[in-house]
């Protein structure tokens, strides 16, 4: 075991540029952006550097924008200390809190983390696409460079480094893209609170929407720890594709993956969606993107039973692991085994 | 007897249609240092390759009594490894290096391997990439040396390396590592340099095995003479394997032709490994 955790250190190290900076600077980027944007006032539904040094040198300057609505134009003013006001073009003023109702700010409590996840969310997305480039790269770099020649005069497996490699960019990669992730979510959404307080809107428990931020984690990561068992044997082929292909590692593994179903449908398909052959086919990108554990997925946001916009963290959770109950699941893991040891004896043959 | 390490029957390699390595037997017991001579391309990484598990191969195989290609992770607790300087990974820094070599090699002492270091100038901190060859090969040496191993392999260990380097590394080899329990097996082609240490010699050409003998049997049964013109047709009569003519005189090498009838053209003397090779490649 102890073998295997140096060998999960060492990848790491080997891949820090794409396993650990590459999230962490995009999160970075992207906080930076929102902190950015709200202490320029993006608050007031816009952002205009113009205005912001206007403001910034007459403090009692209101800026203003004007909105349509449904019932027809009205006009938004922001004071000097940050409150927002609306006036409809009957000539009634109200301020912005008086203009949400407490339903509406319930409703809030629930949408906001959604919302600030929807960017928090992009250190992971960029994670799964990275991962593939790293896994390509893992078994043909080391011979690509010779320095498999060191790695293998140490006492160590070629089944122990080829499944090190797997957990350490596919299990380490994500996780910790995921635990950036959740880190700038709660940045973006205390950013997010502290603007809604900060316009002059009450009655906003900060608590409530942290509390439902947590609910989205827990779908995130049981949704990616069961979106990992889905792609593993693509993330296997890429492996063994990595210990056998003499160069473009990348190109090796994907181009089957695309290039053999669009030929397929190039030649043989004929607008039927039931295709077994073509369906097969799709499969591995299938995977790649989620499809199986998201086939019939209700919305993240839910209605409660007193029309309440609420995340039903338990319903999601069940219809993600339901999917585990499909036979492919199981089927695609003694598949991605395969390809794992087939990487490991494909190493264990050959020295550069 | 001595304990035999390397037992290879009918050891074969093939590359596609190319055959890197013919059918070779060999026996290699503890306690010697083996130098694998041959030119570019002649098979010798193939056979090491081969002995170290790193690559598949035909015929049968046993180092240490095990399979090098099935049990390579265990054999490789007993057998240490040095190919040429490129082969550390440039992107790590020595003391990170040190901490993995540690943690997979359960007969790597780090102590050691630090101490060695801190007679050199490698700083620990530093990344590979930023050191020198010789500063590479001094790391290298360090890890090797404070393995516990029984065999050790050197596969073009100083190339690229100043005669300085070059010379220091063979040092600490013999000081630091060797001893009757244990065998080097040196592959180079400085065989000048490394004549010296080696107590047996293997030449390689074309994927076979041309020599396989101690040093010893070298100097007993291979000679040298230097033959005056007159006296060439006499000499060529007893068949030698090389000669080279040179300012009015030729050396010639003999194989298993007695002294006493070489002494009739000069004094016979001993074939460096070098002109031995030539000789045998032609």
């Amino acid at each position: 075991m102890n073998k295997f955790l140096t060998l999960i250190r060492r990848d790491i190290a080997d891949n820090r540029g794409a396993l650990v900076i590459t999230p962490i600077v995009i999160a970075a980027i992207l906080l930076t952006v929102t902190l950015f944007a709200t202490l320029t006032g993006n608050a007031r539904f816009g952002f205009d550097p113009e205005d912001f040094a206007a403001a910034k040198q007459n403090p009692g300057l209101n800026s203003q924008v004007i909105v349509d609505t449904q019932k027809g134009a009205a006009v938004v003013k922001r004071g000097p200390d940050g409150k927002v006001t609306i006036i409809t073009n009957d000539g009634k003023s109200k301020s912005l809190d008086d203009a949400i109702d407490p339903k509406t700010k319930a409703g809030l409590e629930a949408i906001l983390p959604v919302g600030t996840a929807t960017a928090a969310v992009l250190p992971l997305a960029i994670a799964l696409i990275s991962i593939l480039f790293v896994l390509a790269g893992a078994l043909h770099d080391e011979r690509k460079d010779r320095t498999i020649l060191f790695w293998k005069s140490m006492p160590v497996s070629d089944l122990q480094t080829t499944s090190a490699k797997l957990v350490s960019i596919v299990g380490v990669g994500l996780f910790f893209a995921l635990a950036v992730t959740i880190v700038l979510h709660v940045a973006i959404t205390g950013l997010a609170v502290a603007t809604l307080g900060n316009v002059g809107i009450t009655g906003i428990s900060a608590a409530t929407v942290f509390l439902n931020a947590t609910k989205l984690w827990s779908v995130l990561a049981v949704g990616l720890l069961i979106y990992v068992g889905w792609a593993l044997p693509v993330y296997g082929w890429v492996t063994m594709v990595s210990a056998w292909a003499p160069k473009m590692p990348f190109v090796a593994a994907f181009a089957p993956l695309f290039v053999v179903p669009l030929v397929y449908m190039a030649i043989a398909y004929r607008g039927d969606d039931n295709d077994m052959i073509l369906n097969a086919l799709w499969e591995p990108a299938g995977r790649l993107i989620g499809e199986p554990m998201t086939d019939g997925m209700s919305r993240i946001v839910q209605p409660s039973s007193d029309n309440l916009p609420t995340i039903p963290v338990a319903e999601i959770l069940a219809q993600l692991s339901s999917s585990l109950a499909q036979p492919g699941f199981w089927i695609g893991l003694a598949v991605a085994g395969g390809f794992i040891y087939a990487a490991s004896e494909i190493r264990r043959r050959r020295a550069l | 007897m001595t304990e035999v390490l390397i037992s290879a029957k009918g050891l074969a390699k093939n590359y596609g249609k190319k055959q890197a390595l013919k059918p070779t037997n060999l026996e290699i017991p503890a306690g010697r240092i083996v130098g694998v001579i041959g030119a570019n391309g002649a098979g010798k990484s193939t056979l090491l390759n081969c002995l170290l598990g790193l690559s598949d191969y035909e015929g049968d195989l046993q180092v240490m009594g095990m399979n090098p290609l099935m049990q390579r992770a265990v054999l490789m607790e007993q057998v240490c490894f040095i190919a040429d300087v490129a082969t550390l990974p440039r992107w790590a820094k020595v003391a990170d290096l040190l901490d993995w070599v540690a943690g997979l090699h359960p007969k790597f002492d780090q102590a050691k391997a630090i101490a060695r270091l801190k007679t050199t100038t490698v700083q620990l901190d530093s990344k590979i990439k930023a050191l020198s060859k010789g500063m590479i090969v001094q790391v290298h040496l360090a890890i090797a040396l404070a393995i516990d191993a029984r065999i050790l392999v050197l596969d073009e260990p100083t190339l690229g390396l100043d005669i300085v380097n070059r010379r220091g590394f063979y040092d600490a080899i013999l000081s630091d590592f060797f001893d009757e329990t244990r065998t080097v097996i040196i592959t180079t082609h400085q065989v000048d340099e490394v004549e010296p240490i080696l107590s047996h010699a293997i030449f390689i050409r074309d994927g076979a095995v041309t020599l396989d003998a101690s040093m010893d049997v070298v100097a007993e049964r291979f000679l040298a003479v230097d033959v005056l013109d007159n006296q060439k047709a006499e000499a060529e009569a007893l068949r030698p394997l090389y000669g080279r003519s040179l300012l009015g005189r030729t050396t010639f090498v003999f194989d298993g032709v007695a002294p006493e009838q070489l002494k009739t053209f000069g004094e016979p003397r001993r074939v460096g490994l070098a002109d031995l090779f030539v000789a045998l490649a032609q």
